[in-house]
């Protein structure tokens, strides 16, 4: 079961679509006592930071998710949820973040517009076992800052400079675009990601194909 | 380079497509308007107080939901987003759009700019400006004050519009050209700097657009 992270910051009803449509097993959990007893957790969002970090936190997730992740649960960022995730961001100065994937999340530009809202083609860095090629594909992008490559980034994009499209540390993982709005092509790779995560099909799906 | 942006309008009416017929469902509308190519979707609806239709569309969409409507309270706003709209979409004169972009984030607040061509150059007709407004000095005032991105309608369209696309393409955000249907001042708009186009959806599918569009040399997504 799939754990959507229900933190007040953007809507989840597009993402929870996405899985209905995909036939994966989700639910939300506003505290990290609701939250299912195996399976990877979702941390999407979308907005300011500082409100994110500050409902993360009241609600528990902020001290609870570096433990679960560090138990071996496997952790999905999306978009604001990856900048999360990561050791800190220009948008926040004075905080830092969750620092389960390093690096600094800087502001975009020079040289696009900004805030990038757009389809862009994304670029193949590294290859990963757990995760499909994304070569030549085009993937929606929503978002002001992003998270500044590194040797280790999987996948780049560009918009005025390169920037992380998909980040992996051990079974945390981080993706700028929105997959849930990236068409067939973004759908066809939120469904492998989560499945490498070990998201698990609704029920009666996996009742139907044996 | 970003792939020029194609998203059809739907005009919604009570919660249902306007002049759709039996088919009048939004969410069915525009998962057909997606597999046809769309790369969002932006819908015009004539209220925001009845987000229902709203989450049945963006619980069945892969492509983004833009929401154009008469936003008459913060609640109907917060309303819209929370049901799936990526994106609300303000009419001048955007007394919401401030307090919008900080709250929600700069990306999900857009504003629509209605310019006229008189003879002192492009004019916006706003509320508290009897007289109108220089269209790009209104465009930089909005950009400041937290625009997303801004939806330029001009009248004319053309060469004449195309004039005033590129001038908007030095903001510092994105510009969409809202379409009244025709090719080749579309095309014109995009050639001259505008990041896509919004268009009446039904003359055209939006993969006829980008077939038209692509043979002039536009970066569209296949």
């Amino acid at each position: 079961m799939i754990t959507l992270i229900h933190y007040g910051t953007g809507s989840l009803v597009a993402l929870e679509g996405a899985m209905d449509r995909l036939g994966l097993s989700h639910c939300r959990a506003a505290r990290p006592d609701q939250a299912a007893a195996a399976g990877p957790f979702v941390l999407a969002g979308s907005g300011p930071m500082d409100p994110a970090c500050a409902q993360l936190k009241a609600a528990g997730w902020w001290r609870e998710l570096p433990q679960l992740a560090a138990d071996g649960r496997a952790v999905l960022g999306i978009n604001l949820g990856l900048h999360l995730l990561a050791e800190g961001s220009e948008e926040s100065p004075r905080g830092t973040g969750l620092g389960l994937i390093p690096g600094i999340v800087r502001r975009l530009g020079p040289g696009g517009k900004v805030p990038h809202w757009g389809w862009s083609p994304v670029r193949q860095q590294r290859d990963h076992p757990l995760f499909p090629e994304i070569r030549g594909g085009w993937l929606f992008f929503a978002h002001s800052h992003a998270l500044e490559p590194s040797s280790e980034t999987l996948s780049i994009a560009v918009h005025g400079r390169p920037f992380s499209v998909m980040e992996c540390r051990g079974r945390t993982v981080g993706i700028q675009a929105h997959l849930e709005k990236s068409g067939c092509f973004g759908l066809g790779l939120l469904g492998k990601t989560l499945a490498g995560l070990g998201g698990q099909p609704e029920p009666e799906l996996n009742a139907g194909s044996n | 380079m970003d792939a020029k942006r194609i998203i059809p309008v739907v005009r919604v009416q009570a919660g249902r497509v306007a002049g759709g017929g039996f088919e009048s469902r939004p969410a069915d509308w525009a998962c057909r308007l997606e597999m046809e190519g769309a790369d969002g979707i932006l819908f015009q609806a004539d209220t925001a107080a009845d987000p229902g239709w709203i989450r049945e569309a963006a619980g069945s969409l892969s492509v983004t939901l833009a929401l154009e409507a008469p936003f008459n309270s913060w609640a109907e706003l917060e309303a819209a987003l929370e049901a799936g709209a990526d994106r609300v979409i303000l009419a001048a004169p955007a007394a919401l759009l401030t307090a919008a972009a900080q709250t929600f984030g700069r990306c999900h607040v857009a504003v629509v700019v209605e310019a006229v061509l008189a003879e002192s150059g492009w004019r916006v007709e706003l509320p508290s400006e009897p007289d109108g407004r220089d269209a790009m000095d209104w465009m930089r005032e909005l950009e400041q004050r937290g625009a997303g991105e801004i939806l330029l309608r001009t009248s004319p369209e053309g060469e004449a519009g195309a004039a005033l696309f590129q001038e908007a393409a030095g903001l510092a955000l994105a510009v969409l050209c809202l379409s009244s249907g025709d090719e080749l001042p579309a095309a014109e708009a995009l050639l001259h700097g505008a990041d896509g186009m919004a268009f009446p959806a039904g003359r055209w599918t939006p993969r006829q657009w980008k077939t038209a569009l692509g043979a002039r040399g536009l970066t569209i997504r296949d």
